[in-house]
């Protein structure tokens, strides 16, 4: 990941954060606004801080699809009328990803023989995986989810930052994330 | 509107899938011819017997110039600690012999977090050795957070004062975390080379990692064995498609080496198993000798964990002779490497006093070969 898209991206992360607080006390829109401006000025401002380094250590590869869910939670706090237009993750799809992804992680961890981690350096393989989930997409009318596959292929072929293309399109911290949403919609 | 945009993003990456396609290059599988290597001296030289004043020093590797070689090592307070660095001595051949610099830093964490694409925090500073694909480069095992098992291996672009450059190779989904180096680079036919990593993390394993011409990841390769931990594999070239690989087991319990080979140079490796060879959980070194025989340096005797000792094998690795021994007297003899210099002579280096310094060899193969099935003392 360059530097200064690793350093957006976690600015982005940060923005999020601090919108989640400033939401006991500001009105959505406003704290979408104050968290995004604060993120960024703090990432960008600290930088070269021992804090934000290992903030950035921690994280690496950030990929996109950490931020634009951050920016997509925002967006519709701020603007729910967004939501048509951005797409619904479906609950059911939620399930899939807390299942699947530690499957995939377990087997990139070598408790299986098979490696699904090393189809992520292959063109083809990636073509392919890219293609099915735009298909995917576009029968669910999930923008954001097109947005999340594209944006990874592109920085994946533009050769910014991560060689395969998984680490794009997946962190690790998505699975909480989806775990949490499914557990709200539960309860 | 929807349905438009997506059919658009859709149509992009359609594009960026030609684009990817096209621009593709096919990974060369057939290892470099391995060269005979020369009788050299009929001798054994000690060119630095290093004993660290900060608690540990650990890990040696051998980096191959024009005018010589230099070795790296880490040091610090103890191993994975949060004051270890890179440290370095060069030594140059001279017209009165070969001529050793003062140890001095070469790697630090902060200048290296500085060099870091991202900028990032780095607490310590494991095994490291030379990147041969490109000029004053190294492959370090870099710890920004936890221990050994959330390590990553960076690219260091080294200039004058250290650092200037340094990205972390794409191995793992896991945050990045998990892989390290130990043994040197495998050279391929076409000019590029691989580099022996392991994963250590969950189910240990080895992997052999493939570059792309501006050294990004292109594929990895696995070396596993169900039951087992093999790590930090020695891979030795047969011909162009065969090759061995010798690992350490990192269970302690078994006390052996373990070895799996590959046909197809290296796009699939054989179920790794253990072998009748001691070891007491540490790595060796290997060195083809260019005639059908392997030159190692392992801790293979289990009656004297501590010592090291060369020995070749005729038979690609299955049975060995001992050659030559180097005693632990102070300590283990740990994490030997060995490389093939100019003129015949091969450099060894390894940790000392269990990982408190390091020592320096360089010997002829003549003098190695002489002391076939006499074991003689090493120390010369």
């Amino acid at each position: 990941m360059t530097d200064r898209l690793s350093t957006l991206y976690l600015g982005v992360l940060l923005g999020w954060l601090l919108f989640s607080g400033f939401l006991w006390v500001a009105r959505p829109d406003q704290a979408a606004l104050a968290g995004l401006v604060l993120g960024l000025g703090l990432v960008m401002g600290l930088r070269r801080h021992m804090v934000i380094g290992g903030a950035m250590a921690v994280l690496e590869p950030i990929g996109v699809v950490l931020p634009l869910l951050a920016l997509r939670h925002m967006a519709l706090a701020a603007c729910p009328d967004l939501a048509p237009w951005l797409g619904q993750w479906q609950s059911w799809e939620l399930a899939a990803i807390v299942l699947l992804y530690p499957l995939f992680l377990a087997a990139s961890m070598g408790v299986w023989r098979a490696e699904p981690y090393r189809l992520g350096y292959h063109p083809m393989p990636v073509a392919v995986m890219v293609l099915i989930l735009c298909l995917y997409a576009l029968a669910t009318g999930n923008l954001s989810l097109a947005l999340i596959v594209v944006a990874g292929q592109v920085q994946w072929v533009l050769r910014r930052g991560s060689s395969n293309w998984f680490d794009h399109v997946l962190h690790v911290f998505v699975l909480p994330v989806a775990a949490i949403e499914l557990v709200s919609r539960l309860w | 509107m929807i349905t438009a945009a997506i059919t658009g993003l859709t149509a992009l990456s359609l594009g960026l899938s030609v684009w990817g396609l096209r621009r593709a290059t096919r990974l060369g599988w057939e290892f470099a011819p391995v060269t005979p290597i020369a009788p050299g001296p009929d001798g054994c030289q000690t060119l630095l017997e290093y004993h660290s004043q900060l608690g540990q020093a650990h890990s040696p590797s051998i980096l191959r110039r024009a005018d010589g070689f230099s070795v790296l090592w880490f040091e610090g307070s103890a191993e994975a600690q949060a004051d270890v660095d890179i440290y370095e001595v060069s030594f140059a051949k001279a017209p009165q012999g070969w001529q050793a610099s003062a140890p001095e830093l070469r790697v630090g964490r902060e200048a290296l977090g500085r060099a870091m694409v991202p900028r990032q925090l780095v607490v310590t500073l494991g095994n490291t050795i030379e990147d041969e694909a490109r000029r004053a480069a190294l492959f370090s095992t870099v710890v920004s957070v936890g221990g050994w098992a959330a390590a990553s291996v960076a690219r260091l672009i080294m200039g004058p004062g250290g650092p200037v450059r340094a990205e972390k190779l794409s191995l793992s989904p896991m945050l990045n975390r998990s892989a390290l180096v130990k043994s040197p680079m495998v050279a391929y036919a076409d000019g590029s080379h691989a580099l022996p990593a392991y994963f250590e993390m969950g189910q240990m394993h080895g992997l052999l990692v493939r570059f792309h011409d501006d050294g990004r990841v292109a594929d990895t390769r696995r070396m596993d064995g169900p039951g087992l931990n093999p790590i930090q594999p020695m891979v030795v070239p047969l011909d162009a498609r065969r090759a061995v690989a010798f690992l350490r087991d990192f269970d302690v319990r078994r006390g052996c080496l373990l070895r799996c080979e590959t046909e197809d140079g290296g796009q699939s490796w054989s179920t790794v198993e253990t072998t009748d060879i001691a070891n007491p959980s540490s790595p060796v070194a290997a060195l083809p000798l260019g005639d059908g025989r392997i030159l190692m340096a392992a801790n293979d005797d289990p009656e004297a964990p501590a010592d090291l000792c060369l020995s070749i094998s005729a038979d690609e690795g299955r049975t060995w002779q001992r050659c030559r021994r180097f005693e632990g007297k102070s300590g283990g003899l740990r994490y030997p490497m060995l490389r093939e210099l100019a003129e015949g002579e091969i450099a060894l280096c390894y940790s000392v006093g269990t990982k408190t310094g390091i020592c320096v060899q360089v010997m002829g193969r003549a003098w190695i070969e002489a002391g076939l099935g006499t074991s003689a003392e090493g120390t010369p």
